[in-house]
């Protein structure tokens, strides 16, 4: 199950990527080559890049690999790191709840507001933030049931962000 | 105040990752303080990314990424040693020289920190160099990166700020080459104390055959910086036209990636650039909390009550950044200092321009410093050395950075010159 649901979250983070950057290059082509500009162009790949955003948070979450600032947990023994992680585990559930709860209000509050140029509700981006949080909570319940050992799936070791 | 301020505080040294602890400490905050509505919070932390500037980010980063993968950073290599090999302590200033090349084509310290270090820390261990050296060689090069053009950190300030991205851009241009310059002057010094050797000049024919490999490499950064100050393109779709043009480099041209791997460089650059991103759209609600608390007014009346004069204003500023450097990780100052301190730099009359690019090359000093360094980290799991030995032996090269910063603090002029002559007052 999490690992079906891990592969297709790297599939569709990828897929928002490569679909972003075929966006905004067909845009520009659009636009000096055959002089005719796409209206909806800069609004649709700021909307996906809204949802790999919050989707991709789900890849932090189940590869622990999140920037956090470890120092001083480090210091403390063993047992009191892995006691506070599973409290900031649980508030973190906590937060997810409280998010998703709000951005589905907000969501229903926006939906028949229309972006300007594509025409479509509001709403589709509104509700990248809630389904991405119930996605990460789903990260947080799949991690405590396999423990603390890491994924194997993704992302390579090593590479963090800029 | 206190509990926006405090409770991140608290909740980052307990660990909670830097994006959950903004937007905790700013939960906390709304409920207990109550006249803030709670769909608020989720409409901040939505529209912080719904932006075309930041889009730039993954774009920037993807082009580095597949540089580095599709065997564009190798060649660079090549280049440089043909350039500067032959320099007592060679290798070395092919590691600056080959930063300050991909400094123009990728937007990101640690995209540029890998790239290079897995290329050029074998070869440099080869050639009879300590390992220790080379990994922090590379990593204070890499910081080069996101001070030349283009530059991830300069995309978030000027997507906070309003300043434009093309201006600092230009900005960063003369401060970056200076960071080289005395880099390669650190390397000669350090080569010449502990006799290091040159690896020797290329001979002409491999000299040129390198230069020549290297052509359709070189374009990047004609193709990138070109468009974006002929304001042909705006510098997200500069960064798009950088990741075509690497792929079909890497993919058509030398053939040294395939599809498949192509898939899975954009999985891992959109999974890493989710971990920044997210960090900007929990900054994006705290940032607001802060802001409607009067936090800009209070830190600059703070700091006018020591002095209005500029220059100190720079010097108070430059330090509690190299300190808070040490302590925060950089995008989370930048997102959370940018609005915060634009008021203050404003008010004594500090050219915007000119504090984002003293501002970022301060804060890649902060990469470099333990105990939160993204580049420090990335350096010494790369090349399986000690935190500690690290940080030594990467002093002279700190140094160096710490002149060039007070070098472009104090001569504005070294900043601002370029983009006014390009793009006028």
């Amino acid at each position: 199950m999490q690992n079906l649901i891990d592969r297709l979250v790297g599939w569709a983070v990828g897929a928002c990527l490569g679909a972003m950057t075929c966006i905004v290059f067909v845009s520009v082509v659009f636009r000096y080559v055959l002089n005719s500009p796409l209206a909806w162009s800069e609004e649709l790949a700021s909307l996906l890049f809204a949802w790999l955003t919050f989707i991709g948070a789900y890849v932090g979450i189940r590869s622990r690999s999140h920037i956090r600032i470890d120092t001083l947990v480090l210091v403390l023994p063993r047992a009191v790191q892995r006691w506070l992680e599973r409290l900031a585990d649980l508030g973190v559930l906590v937060l997810l709840l409280l998010l998703a709860w709000q951005g589905f209000r907000l969501t229903a509050a926006t939906w028949s507001l229309e972006f300007p140029a594509m025409e479509i509700s509001r709403g589709y981006l509104y509700a990248s933030l809630p389904l991405a949080a119930c996605l990460m909570i789903a990260a947080l319940i799949f991690n405590w049931r396999l423990g603390r050992e890491a994924p194997t799936s993704f992302p390579p070791e090593g590479r963090r962000g800029p | 105040m206190t509990l926006l301020v405090g409770g991140l505080l608290i909740l980052l040294a307990l660990g909670v990752p830097v994006a959950f602890a903004m937007t905790g400490a700013s939960a906390i905050y709304v409920l207990l303080q109550g006249g803030i509505p709670l769909v608020v919070m989720a409409q901040r932390v939505t529209v912080g990314v719904d932006s075309f500037v930041l889009l730039a980010i993954p774009f920037f980063f993807l082009a580095g990424e597949l540089m580095n993968q599709g065997g564009i950073t190798r060649r660079l290599v090549d280049l440089a040693q043909a350039l500067v090999g032959g320099i007592r302590g060679g290798l070395g200033h092919v590691t600056v020289i080959t930063n300050m090349i991909m400094a123009g084509m990728s937007g990101s310290s640690v995209a540029d920190a890998t790239g290079t270090g897995a290329v050029l820390i074998p070869a440099m261990e080869r050639a009879g160099y300590p390992r220790i050296f080379s990994a922090a060689l590379v990593g204070a090069a890499s910081t080069i990166g996101p001070v030349i053009p283009p530059s991830i950190p300069f995309v978030i300030y000027g997507g906070i700020t309003g300043v434009s991205v093309g201006r600092l851009f230009l900005g960063g241009i003369v401060p970056g080459v200076l960071m080289g310059v005395f880099m390669m002057g650190a390397v000669y010094i350090v080569a010449k104390r502990r006799g290091y050797r040159a690896e020797g000049w290329l001979t002409l024919a491999e000299s040129l055959r390198s230069v020549g490999r290297a052509i359709p490499v070189m374009l990047f950064p004609i193709i990138i910086l070109g468009g974006i100050f002929s304001g042909v393109v705006t510098p997200t779709e500069a960064a798009v036209v950088a990741v075509v043009y690497a792929v079909f480099l890497s993919v058509l041209l030398y053939r040294e990636l395939t599809l498949r791997g192509l898939a899975r460089v954009l999985i891992t650059v959109a999974a890493n650039t989710a971990k920044i991103t997210f960090i900007i759209a929990s900054a994006s609600l705290y940032g607001w909390l802060l802001a409607r608390e009067g936090a800009p007014q209070r830190l600059t009346s703070f700091f006018l009550s020591f002095s209005n004069e500029p220059w100190v204003i720079l010097l108070m500023v430059n330090v509690m950044l190299l300190i808070l450097g040490c302590l925060m990780e950089t995008t989370a100052i930048l997102v959370i200092l940018t609005p915060v301190l634009m008021d203050l730099i404003t008010r004594v009359g500090i050219d915007p321009v000119h504090f984002g690019v003293v501002l970022t090359l301060n804060l890649m000093i902060g990469l470099l410093t333990p105990p939160v360094g993204m580049t420090l980290y990335v350096m010494v799991s790369l090349a399986r050395v000690s935190v500690t030995d690290f940080t030594r032996e990467c002093g002279i090269f700190m140094l160096a950075l710490l002149v060039v910063l007070i070098l472009i603090t104090y001569v504005p002029g070294l900043v601002t010159f370029l983009p006014q002559l390009i793009m006028g007052k």
